[in-house]
């Protein structure tokens, strides 16, 4: 831990579920900045045109109005200056075609959005924790559901 | 054939002059011999005349003597002597008279002599009993006319001599000339017969050696028209009208049945053979002959002697002979093995157009078309159901190539004369597609194939063409329909995403929500209000398991490509893993076979022995430790009647046993159907969707499902599906 807080960003359509996500963060015992973005269009113009330095990790919602998360993923990974960002998606669904889709477009992690308030907080503790630049090198398929 | 022609008017008048001359010769030397035998006898006669004559005289001058002696010595014995002497004369004129009958001058002549005699003799006689002295002057005149009597007498014979020998001398003279002609006369004309013979018998004999020779040709060509009437069965009679006498060929005989010759041919027998039908026909044939000169050609049935029936083509004809005269000539030919060919050849001819007719309809019916180009005659033939597949009446235009190119898509032409065309003599060539523009505007697709063919010298192309429009529709309706398939896929993929996502974000939030009240510190919650979440939260787990159970029923719905060979035993070992905490749970005893390997779609048969496995651990029965066997059995005959397509070895099936609660066999099918439950909700928890999938599942796999139960005995599943259910087409 250093004392920059950790750079969080989510990017979700859903009020409810950025409720949920900001109350999880906010009753994690770590120092956090988030922000928090509505849908894909606001994410990137975020990353690109803001001032504001770069997350550490992003939050990324499959399922948003207009262009679909794993595109934003696909830009963001194809973008030199973003490349390096850790991506987890987070998303209701569990559909194995979504798992692979986005694991194959280069997300470091596979979030299913929990049922229960507390698994939320266990989920988000643990991918935020996480060494992402150690884990990059040997990262599988494996391990890239987080389960909690 | 050696033309004889005989100077036969020739001959004749030559003969007819030789004749006439030899008559003539004849006649003449007849009448000559004739007029030499007369002068012969005139001279005869004349000199008979003067000898008469000269008797004559001779009896006058001894009559005028006697008288003269009486005078003189008038004695009288000498009168005796004087008649005697004067009866002399009168039969010696007579004898004259007699012989000069024809010659009124000698006659009148003669008619004078006697005269003057008469007159002598008269006076004679009155004076000869005168007394001669007495009567001396009368003597004396008497004696002067007595010389002048015999003197006249002495000049008329002499007159008359002069002149027989005269006419006589004539007529010889006359004769004499006559006699000098005749012989060249005659000469000359036995000459002129025998020239006229000579070249007459030469003439004969040239004909006759010609005649010979005609005769021998003669010979052979009838020897060569019997052989020609042999081989073309045919005979030929004729007849001259009026002598009923007719002539048969000797392979009339033959035509008609009969030995050659055997019977003496008549129009009658003729007729008789012609059968009773046809005999009115022949008949009013031969009237014709008269009026056009010849008969039509008509064919006759003749019955031959052995009660055949033959046919027979007759024809006559009226000639003229060299001669003029008129001849009837009529010739038949037997027309029973023409018959019997042409029945052969009809019977072909049909059998072909049967065949062809068979192929034209077949074509038709198969829509193949074709052309064919015969490189020898530069030719070629379109069959009539190109015509038709073109939209044409068959052979409405000359067919050609270009003609065809024609119709072709612009698109395609190129490579159909690169691969179709004459120029290319490569053989056997085939092309899918191509599109042609038939008469009506209408696109057609055609398969196309190029075969060459080399017989009997003759190199022949052939194009065949298969419509395949109806294919190539259906393709494209299949094609369509794929689409909409994909489409409805993909539907259902959005379907997916909503059960996954969509379907499940307000339950997990209804979740994430009460354990927020649940765990919330500030809520001092009544029993009754911890017991309304718990219930809440009870309804939206189930709704939570629903959702999850459809979305796992459509996916085993979904077409999937997935086929893969796969060992059973590895799927069956992680379906068990999954299920790991419930049998740890009801302490279940699985036994399992040894499965084979198969071409399945694996994580369907996982989710197919998990259903199947936690079915029969949920219906166990309570406190009594579950016993699940799973075997790898052997079809039984009922079960093989099921697989029509697939034999014993192709087919895997097992079964999954149970000692649970069991089923009333009257709801073996039903528990399949989506949603349908037999028991209480409460006691054992389900969607009633596990059974359905499985289902699905086994259809899948064109394999198939059963179940057997008895209430508290257990529960037998059975399933049944191909090793390799894949590029089976049913």
């Amino acid at each position: 831990m250093n004392n920059h807080p950790i750079k969080i960003l989510l990017a979700d359509d859903d009020e409810d579920d950025r409720l949920f996500f900001e109350d999880a963060i906010d009753a994690l015992p770590l120092r956090t900045s988030l922000k928090m973005v509505e849908n894909g269009k606001e994410l990137m113009d975020y990353l690109l045109l803001s001032e504001s330095p770069l997350p550490d990790v992003i939050f990324l919602d499959l399922n948003m109005p207009g262009k679909n998360g794993l595109d934003y993923l696909t830009e963001i990974r194809a973008h030199p200056k973003l490349q390096s960002i850790s991506v987890a998606v987070y998303s209701t669904s569990s559909s194995e075609k979504d798992i692979e889709e986005s694991f194959v477009r280069g997300a470091n992690i596979y979030i299913n959005k929990p049922n229960d308030f507390n698994d939320l907080k266990d989920v988000l503790k643990k991918v935020i924790c996480t060494n992402w630049q150690y884990l990059n090198t040997s990262f599988n398929k494996e391990s890239f559901l987080l389960s909690v | 054939m050696t033309q004889l022609r005989f100077p036969e008017n020739l001959l004749k008048v030559s003969l007819t002059i030789a004749i006439f001359l030899l008559l003539g010769i004849s006649s003449e030397n007849y009448r000559q011999f004739r007029s030499y035998s007369e002068s012969q006898k005139r001279i005869i006669k004349s000199h008979e005349i003067q000898t008469l004559l000269q008797k004559l005289l001779n009896a006058i001058i001894k009559t005028e003597a006697s008288y003269k002696a009486i005078i003189v010595t008038n004695e009288k014995e000498i009168i005796e002597d004087y008649f005697e002497q004067k009866l002399n004369i009168q039969p010696q004129i007579e004898k004259i008279k007699l012989l000069t009958t024809d010659d009124y001058i000698v006659q009148a002549k003669i008619d004078t002599i006697q005269k003057v005699i008469n007159q002598r003799i008269n006076f004679l006689d009155q004076h000869i009993y005168l007394d001669s002295k007495r009567n001396q002057g009368i003597y004396k005149s008497a004696l002067t006319s007595s010389a002048k009597l015999v003197e006249d007498v002495e000049d008329l014979i002499e007159e008359i001599i002069i002149e027989e020998t005269l006419a006589l001398n004539e007529k010889e003279s006359l004769r004499d000339k006559k006699y000098r002609i005749n012989p060249l006369l005659l000469l000359t004309t036995v000459l002129f017969s025998l020239f006229i013979f000579v070249i007459g018998f030469i003439a004969l004999y040239y004909y006759l050696k010609k005649a010979r020779k005609t005769l021998y040709t003669l010979k052979v060509n009838q020897m060569i028209y019997e052989q020609a009437e042999q081989i073309s069965r045919s005979g030929h009679w004729h007849y001259r009208p009026g002598s009923n006498k007719i002539t048969f060929s000797t392979n009339l005989f033959r035509l008609l049945g009969f030995e050659p010759y055997s019977f003496k041919p008549s129009l009658k027998k003729y007729l008789d053979i012609i059968s009773v039908n046809d005999r009115p026909n022949f008949l009013s044939a031969l009237k014709k002959l008269k009026s056009e000169g010849h008969t039509p050609a008509i064919d006759l049935t003749i019955i031959t002697p052995d009660g055949k029936e033959k046919c027979l083509r007759f024809v006559a004809r009226l000639l003229n002979d060299n001669n003029g005269n008129k001849l009837v000539v009529g010739a038949n030919k037997d027309l029973t093995y023409e018959i019997e060919t042409n029945k052969k050849l009809n019977r072909l001819n049909s059998d072909l157009k049967m065949r062809n007719n068979i192929f034209k309809y077949a074509e038709s019916i198969a829509m193949v078309g074709s052309y064919s180009y015969d490189f020898e005659k530069k030719e070629f033939k379109f069959s009539d159901n190109l015509y038709k597949m073109l939209g044409f009446k068959p052979e409405n235009f000359p067919p050609s190539e270009s003609k065809f190119v024609e119709f072709i898509h612009i698109d395609d032409r190129a490579d159909f004369i690169e691969k179709m065309g004459l120029e290319n003599v490569m053989n056997n060539f085939h092309i899918n597609r191509i599109r042609i523009i038939d008469n009506n505007g209408n696109v057609k697709y055609l398969s196309v194939n190029k075969k060459i063919f080399n017989e009997d010298n003759s190199k022949i192309l052939i194009v065949a063409f298969k419509d395949i429009t109806e294919e190539v529709l259906i393709t494209k309706r299949l094609e369509e329909k794929n689409e909409e398939l994909s489409k409805s896929n993909e539907e259902l993929e959005s379907f997916n995403h909503i059960a996954s996502h969509d379907l499940q974000e307000p339950l997990r939030k209804i979740h994430t929500f009460i354990s927020r009240i649940r765990d919330s510190d500030d809520l001092n919650a009544s029993p009754l209000i911890v017991d309304y979440l718990s219930r809440i939260r009870i309804a939206a787990n189930r709704m939570q398991k629903l959702v999850i159970d459809l979305l796992s029923f459509s996916r085993a719905s979904k077409d999937s490509d997935n086929f893969e060979f796969s060992n059973l035993n590895k799927i069956l070992k992680s379906a068990l893993h999954e299920l790991n905490s419930d049998i740890q749970e009801k302490q279940a005893i699985i036994n399992y076979d040894e499965l084979p390997s198969v071409t399945i779609i694996s994580f369907q048969f996982q989710q197919l022995f998990v259903n199947l496995i936690s079915n029969a651990l949920k219906y166990s029965k309570h406190n009594i430790r579950p016993v699940i066997k799973i075997s790898n059995e052997k079809l039984t005959f009922d079960e093989l009647l099921k697989f029509p397509h697939y034999n014993e070895t192709e087919l895997v099936k097992i079964t999954f046993e149970d000692n649970g609660i069991g089923f009333e066999q009257q709801y073996a099918d039903v528990i399949f159907i989506l949603f349908q439950r037999l028991h209480d909700r409460k006691k054992y928890s389900g969607t009633g969707i596990g059974l359905a999938i499985c289902k699905k599942i086994l259809h899948n796999h064109r394999g198939s499902i059963f179940a057997e139960g008895r209430p508290e005995v257990g529960s037998k599943f059975t399933i049944i599906f191909p090793k390799t259910p894949v590029n089976r087409s049913f």
